[in-house]
């Protein structure tokens, strides 16, 4: 994202405080639609007055996005606009979107799962997880679609490349940290692992 | 480094541990309690008061920010050990993502380097805070009381808005602490010493946060009161060895290993010493680390035969 220094009347102080207000909510707004990838509260205050409260303008703008088929979430430590999940099936029928799903197949599910658990892991060390080598061709499209990344080099010969989960990971599955990946506890309530 | 081989005799140097009455007392009454704990940290504080340099306060807190890491890091489910983040943290090059264990102590390695008195250090707290938590932070309340009830009060506050953000709740307590008592630094001290259970009851706004930090306190001044006393020694023995060294940049190397947990021969001592424009080779710097081994003031940390790593 190129991000120029422009001069941006930020404080807006010739405006009666409502209208004030109702820009730069408008200028949240605008900035997360027209942005690709999550913006940072960090970018975000750099449109409004000094001291404004950026969750305080994107609470309002949710409250008018209540009865519209997308909404402004906050993942990987920034915002984004995105589909409602209860329009998906409708999206995937008619909607031209196919370069973007990654699509991903269940073992490489379970791949991805077992970086983010085990970070920083090798293939390696993948092998040791599942019992099989995991393809290079695999470990590429992972990182192809950016939800992993190399990490630090593994202290054994050859020094060979860890790999970790990204941002966009965190993005893809809609989780703020991997604080939120589901515990031990979690898995075992869905089914996923044995006690 | 040139300081004098001879340490000037610290009056902090005398104390090693804190007395029994302290560690041990009986009572679980917040009276007692607090009584304790004043005294802990008051006997910390002596510890960390260095005028002269000699002690190994940067060393210490590098120390203590790897326990917090770790505590943070099991409060979150990761079961890292002190080795993965030294892997993590020594073996990335430049630019690499380091993973959680990583990200997780130069976080708290960070927020140890921070001087939380002049004016600017909120900014350099709150790069190291998740966004939710950085946004929240002017409007977390003004703190009065002790330096442990500031820092009670803080982590009660961060954690009822925030339960998962539990490193975070923990960093701002001990800054709120460090900023009270006046500290030049914050020294990472509760996250070891706070149990999961009493973290999760603050956070669900039904356990006693005062209580809590002070039982903490207790635990966490007696452990960093030890780890500064055995670290001073350990420094002022590899001060000692300076003038036998005559590798050029050893001084830079030395410096490094007294404000490093590890220190990885390849990574962080060549090309060039991190942190200096001093070059070294791979091999002078290998040759360096032998050489400090061999003397006695510096161990190998790993047990590997390669990709070692070496520390005080």
């Amino acid at each position: 994202m190129a991000k120029e220094t422009l001069a941006l009347d930020t404080e807006l102080e010739d405006l009666p405080p409502e209208l004030r207000w109702r820009e730069w909510m408008g200028r949240i707004e605008a900035v997360i639609f027209a942005s690709a990838s999550p913006v940072s509260r960090e970018d975000l205050a750099r449109v409004v007055g000094q001291g404004v409260s950026v969750d305080q303008l994107i609470a309002d703008i949710q409250v008018e996005l209540r009865h519209r088929p997308f909404e402004i979430a906050c993942v990987a430590d920034g915002w984004l606009m995105r589909t409602r999940v209860q329009f998906a099936q409708a999206i995937r029928v008619a909607a031209d979107v196919n370069e973007q799903l990654m699509d991903l197949n269940e073992f490489e599910v379970a791949v991805l799962a077992a970086v983010a658990y085990h970070q920083p892991l090798t293939r390696e060390g993948l092998k040791d997880i599942f019992g099989k080598d995991i393809s290079r061709d695999l470990i590429g499209r992972l990182r192809m679609w950016e939800l992993i990344t190399t990490g630090p080099r593994s202290p054994r010969a050859g020094a060979p490349y860890t790999y970790v989960t990204t941002a966009k990971f965190l993005l893809a599955f809609d989780l703020q940290s991997l604080r939120d990946l589901p515990d031990k506890e979690g898995l075992q309530d869905a089914g996923l692992a044995s006690g | 480094m040139k300081v004098a081989a001879k340490p000037a005799l610290g009056d902090t140097q005398t104390i090693h541990m804190l007395p029994r009455w302290v560690t041990s007392a009986g009572g679980q009454d917040i009276d007692s309690v607090a009584f304790t704990s004043g005294a802990a940290l008051a006997m910390l504080d002596v510890v960390l008061h260095d005028p002269s340099g000699t002690s190994a306060g940067a060393l210490l807190r590098d120390r203590m920010a790897l326990d917090a890491a770790i505590a943070c890091l099991k409060l979150e489910n990761r079961r890292e050990s002190t080795s993965d983040i030294r892997d993590a943290v020594c073996l990335a090059r430049a630019g690499e993502a380091l993973g959680p264990a990583g990200d997780m102590f130069v976080g708290w390695r960070r927020l140890a380097r921070i001087n939380p008195v002049p004016s600017g250090w909120k900014d350099r707290v709150v790069k190291l805070l998740p966004g939710p938590v950085a946004e929240a932070m002017p409007v977390l309340g003004s703190l009065a009381g002790t330096p442990v009830a500031q820092a009670a009060q803080v982590l009660a506050d961060v954690l009822q808005r925030f339960p998962r953000q539990e490193a975070a709740a923990l960093m701002l307590a001990d800054v709120a602490l460090a900023r009270a008592i006046g500290w030049d630094r914050v020294m990472p001290l509760l996250s070891a010493h706070l149990s999961r259970k009493d973290i999760r009851a603050i956070a669900d706004g039904e356990g006693d946060p005062l209580m809590c930090v002070h039982l903490a306190m207790v635990g966490a001044c007696d452990r960093a009161i030890r780890s500064a006393a055995d670290l001073s020694r350990r420094a002022e023995k590899l001060r000692a060895v300076a003038p036998k060294l005559r590798a050029k940049g050893s001084d830079e190397a030395l410096a490094l290993f007294l404000s490093h947990d590890a220190v990885s021969p390849s990574g962080m001592l060549s090309p060039v010493i991190q942190d200096t424009l001093m070059p070294m080779t791979d091999r002078a710097a290998r040759r360096l680390c032998d050489r400090l081994v061999e003397l006695g003031v510096v161990r190998e940390l790993t047990g590997r035969p390669t990709f070692r790593l070496y520390g005080v």
